[in-house]
C-alpha cells in the first residue's frame, strides 16, 4: 500500500518535472479552474430549471423571478459554457479558457440580475469562435468549419440579444449553434463508419443550408423558418439513417447508452423540424414551446446526458462508471418531453405540467444514478 | 496495426497495455482505432518509454484523458521506467489506420 503510494508520488513528481522541462505547466493544472466553472454552471442550471417550471405555471418557491431568463440560463449560460469548456480542454491552450470563463461570468451575471450578462455571453461566444478558428487552422476539414460556423451564429445571436433584441427573435441562432456543433461532431465520427461520400456531402449541404436559413430568419426574410425546419428535420433524419450511433447501438454498456440517446435526440430534431415546416416559428405560444423544447431538451439535453459519462471524466477528472440505472434518465426525459409537446399541441395544460416536471426529474434521476454508480464501484 | 513494424517483446507488452485504453464512445481501444503512431524504448537509467498517440481530430476533448489513461497503464507495466505519452497530429489520422476488427465492429464489411 505505502509502496504503491510512494510509486504514485514518484510518478507525480516525474510528471511535474516533465511539465517544467517542456516549458509549460504540468498537465492537469487547469483542473481546479475547470471544476470551478462547472460549479458556477450548476446553480445556473438549477435556477434555469426552476424558472422553466415557473413558466409552465407551476408555483415555485424560487426561480419564478428568473422566468424570462429560463432559456438564456440553460442554453447560453450552461450548455454554452460547457461546450466552450470542452473545446478549451481539446485545444489545451490556457488562453482558450477565457471563453468558458466569460460564459460562467454570464451565468453569474444572469443570476445576479445584471443587464450586462448578454455582453459576457457574447465575449464567451467570441472566445469559442476564436478557439474554433485555431482548430480550423490545425485541421482544415468540413467538420471543423461547421463548428466555426455554429459558433459564429452563437456570437451573432448573443450580440443581437445584447443590443436589446427579444429572446424569441434571437433563439434560432442559439438552436443553430447547437445543431451545427453536434452535426459537425457526428460528421467527424462518421469517418469511422463506412458512410457513403454522398451522405457526407448531403450532411454538409444540409448544415450549410441550416446556417443560411438561420441568417435569413434573423433578417426576417419570408419562408426562413420553414427552411430552417426543413434542414433541421433532414439533419435529424440523416442521423437516424447514417449516424455512427447506429453501429455502436449494437455494442453494450456505455457505447450503447450513448448511441440510444443520440438517436432519440435525432428523432426530436425531425419532430421539431416538421413543426417548423408546418407552422413556421411564431414568437410565442404552443408551437414555439414545442419546437424549441424538441431541440433544446429532446436533442441538446439528450446529447448532453449521452456524453456526460464521457466528457465529465475528461474535463473534470470525475469518474462516471457506467451503470444500468443511467437508462432511467433518458426514459423519463423523452416520455416527459412527449407529454409536454402533446400538451402543447393539444392544449392540455396538465400534460404540459406533467411533462415539464418529468424533464426536471429526469435530470435528478441521472444525478442519483451517477452517485449510485460511483458508490457501487467504490 | 500495419503502421508499426514487428515489435520486440517490450514494445509488444506496451502495445498490449494500450489495448486496454478504450475510447468510451466507440467502445474500441486506441490500438484497434489506429491511434498509436509510435512506441520507442530508450535505454538508460531509468529506461524511458516514449509513446506517440493521436486523436481522430484535435477538436476532441478526450485527448488529455486518453493520454492519462495510457500513461497509467504503461507505468503499471514497470514502475521503474519513465513513461512519456505524447499527442501528435502529424500525419492526421485517417480511417485506413483502423484494424480489421475495429472496421468490422463499426460495420465496414456489411453490404
Amino acid at each position: 500500500m505505502s509502496h504503491e503510494r510512494g510509486a504514485r508520488h514518484e510518478r507525480g513528481a516525474r510528471r511535474e518535472r516533465r511539465g517544467a522541462m517542456s516549458g509549460g505547466l504540468a498537465r492537469g493544472s487547469t483542473l481546479p479552474l475547470r471544476r470551478g466553472l462547472l460549479l458556477v454552471a450548476a446553480p445556473a442550471a438549477l435556477t434555469g430549471l426552476l424558472a422553466g417550471l415557473a413558466r409552465v405555471g407551476l408555483p415555485m418557491p424560487w426561480g419564478s423571478s428568473y422566468a424570462l431568463e429560463h432559456g438564456p440560463l440553460l442554453a447560453v449560460a450552461v450548455f454554452g459554457t460547457i461546450i466552450a469548456l470542452e473545446r478549451a480542454v481539446a485545444l489545451g491552450q490556457r488562453w482558450a479558457y477565457a471563453a468558458p470563463m466569460a460564459g460562467a461570468l454570464a451565468a453569474a451575471a444572469m443570476l445576479g440580475g445584471q443587464g450586462w450578462a448578454p455582453w459576457a455571453a457574447s465575449a464567451s461566444a467570441l472566445g469559442l469562435a476564436l478557439i474554433n478558428v485555431v482548430l480550423v487552422r490545425k485541421q482544415l476539414a468540413n467538420f471543423t468549419a461547421l463548428m466555426l460556423a455554429g459558433s459564429a451564429l452563437l456570437l451573432a445571436g448573443d450580440l443581437l440579444w445584447a443590443l436589446g433584441e427579444p429572446i424569441a427573435r434571437v433563439v434560432p441562432s442559439w438552436m443553430a449553434f447547437f445543431v451545427l456543433t453536434i452535426a459537425a461532431e457526428r460528421l467527424e465520427l462518421s469517418r469511422l463508419a463506412p458512410t457513403p461520400r454522398w451522405a457526407k456531402s448531403a450532411l454538409v449541404a444540409l448544415a450549410s443550408g441550416l446556417g443560411l436559413a438561420t441568417c435569413a430568419l434573423l433578417a426576417e426574410l419570408p419562408g426562413a423558418a420553414r427552411a430552417l425546419g426543413a434542414t433541421m428535420g433532414l439533419l435529424g433524419a440523416w442521423q437516424l439513417r447514417f449516424d455512427l450511433a447506429r453501429r455502436t447501438l449494437r455494442m453494450s454498456g456505455l457505447p450503447r447508452f450513448t448511441a440510444a440517446s443520440v438517436l432519440l435526440g435525432a428523432g426530436w430534431l425531425v419532430i421539431s423540424g416538421a413543426l417548423l415546416v408546418a407552422f413556421g416559428l411564431p414568437r410565442a405560444g404552443p408551437v414555439y414551446d414545442a419546437a424549441l423544447h424538441g431541440v433544446f431538451v429532446g436533442y441538446v439535453l439528450s446529447m448532453v446526458i449521452a456524453h456526460a459519462p464521457i466528457i465529465l471524466p475528461a474535463v473534470a477528472h470525475l469518474r462516471l462508471p457506467y451503470h444500468r440505472a443511467f437508462w432511467i434518465a433518458p426514459a423519463i426525459l423523452h416520455l416527459g418531453l412527449l407529454a409536454r409537446v402533446l400538451g402543447d399541441l393539444l392544449a392540455i395544460q396538465p400534460l404540459r405540467e406533467f411533462g415539464s416536471i418529468a424533464n426536471v426529474l429526469a435530470l435528478l434521476a441521472f444525478a442519483i444514478a451517477v452517485f449510485w454508480a460511483r458508490r457501487a464501484r467504490r | 496495426m500495419p503502421a508499426l513494424p514487428e515489435p520486440d517483446p517490450a514494445r509488444a507488452r506496451a502495445l498490449e497495455a494500450l489495448r486496454e485504453v478504450i475510447d468510451p464512445e466507440l467502445g474500441l481501444d486506441v490500438v484497434a482505432l489506429g491511434l498509436v503512431y509510435g512506441i520507442r524504448i530508450e535505454a538508460g537509467e531509468p529506461e524511458r518509454l516514449h509513446v506517440e498517440l493521436t486523436m481522430t481530430t484535435p477538436a476532441c476533448p478526450l485527448g488529455e484523458s486518453i493520454v492519462r489513461d495510457a500513461e497509467a497503464r504503461l507505468e503499471a507495466l514497470d514502475p521503474e521506467r519513465e513513461v512519456h505519452v505524447q499527442l501528435v497530429w502529424d500525419p492526421p489520422w485517417d480511417p485506413g489506420r483502423m484494424s480489421p476488427e475495429a472496421k468490422q465492429a463499426l460495420g465496414w464489411d456489411e453490404p
